[in-house]
């Protein structure tokens, strides 16, 4: 099961919510660029992609929690996230990109919670 | 790119912050020059009330979008494109039929508790903008 069929979808005015789905593998916003409210991933047992590649900011927070089988986060684009960044609970999590180095990302807090073996960082936070 | 060992327990890093540097979400189609608007009832609904542009195009696409919702909305052609007032939940076949020719919803879309099995989520490809809530909780595919 996948849920990439929002391939128009530019703007989320609240939060977006994807949460316990048995069976979902792929979740894909191609054209999402905005979400004013919080993005919320969590308990999809089966989840193995994140594809986010134009999103710029989100509101509130980021939570991505409980996704088992979850190997790579890319949200590329990333600039602005109101509150935290939180990835909890993906055992197999291989990579995680934020921002790129022409476009520093500001949030409050990047929270990873787990014991992974490997695990790469990619993030460019705004320190100037 | 900096590689990081992985932590055993929770690590923060710490973020100053910035002012909003985002741009905002690109606007409907300026191009759509006719307003109208659409009352829709559901399929067991009586006579639907329509009070929109009469005869060719605009017509047959909001007879049709009456004819696909499940639940009372109402389907107006603005300057974003057609925007669809209220919210869709889909929980059976025709949930978001009601979304196939719209730019832009004003409320939540949900699916929900099993649904997808049954509904053909295609019809979310035209969307744009979703000014509410957008949830897909609890849905499996057997």
């Amino acid at each position: 099961m996948k849920l990439d069929q929002a391939v128009s979808l530019e703007r989320v005015g609240d939060t977006l919510y994807i949460g316990f789905n048995d069976d979902l593998t792929l979740i894909s916003f191609p054209k999402l660029v905005v979400v004013e409210g919080a993005l919320i991933i969590e308990g999809n047992p089966r989840l193995l992609s994140l594809a986010f590649p134009l999103l710029e900011r989100v509101g509130k927070y980021i939570h991505i929690h409980d996704n088992g089988q979850l190997v790579d986060v890319a949200f590329p684009h990333l600039v602005s996230v109101g509150g935290e960044l939180s990835l909890q609970e993906a055992p197999l999590l291989k990579s995680i990109t934020v921002g790129r180095t022409t476009a520093h990302t500001s949030a409050t807090a990047l929270h990873v919670d787990g014991e992974w073996p490997q695990v790469f960082v990619d993030v460019h936070p705004n320190v100037g | 790119m900096t590689a990081v060992k992985p932590p055993t327990t929770a690590k923060i890093l710490q973020f100053p912050k910035v002012g909003d540097v985002a741009k905002p979400a690109a606007q409907g189609n300026a191009k759509q020059a006719n307003t109208g608007t659409v009352d829709v009832m559901g399929p067991s609904g009586q006579a639907s009330p329509i009070a929109a542009p009469q005869g060719g195009h605009n017509s047959a696409l909001l007879a049709r979008l009456m004819a696909m919702s499940p639940a009372k909305t109402r389907i107006s052609r603005t300057e974003k494109g057609n925007v669809l007032s209220g919210s869709i939940e889909a929980s059976n076949k025709t949930g978001l039929a009601a979304l196939a020719d719209v730019d832009a919803v004003d409320g939540d879309v949900a699916v929900s508790e099993g649904a997808f099995r049954l509904i053909d989520l295609t019809a979310l490809g035209r969307v744009r903008d979703i000014a509410g809530r957008f949830t897909f909780e609890g849905n499996r595919s057997a």
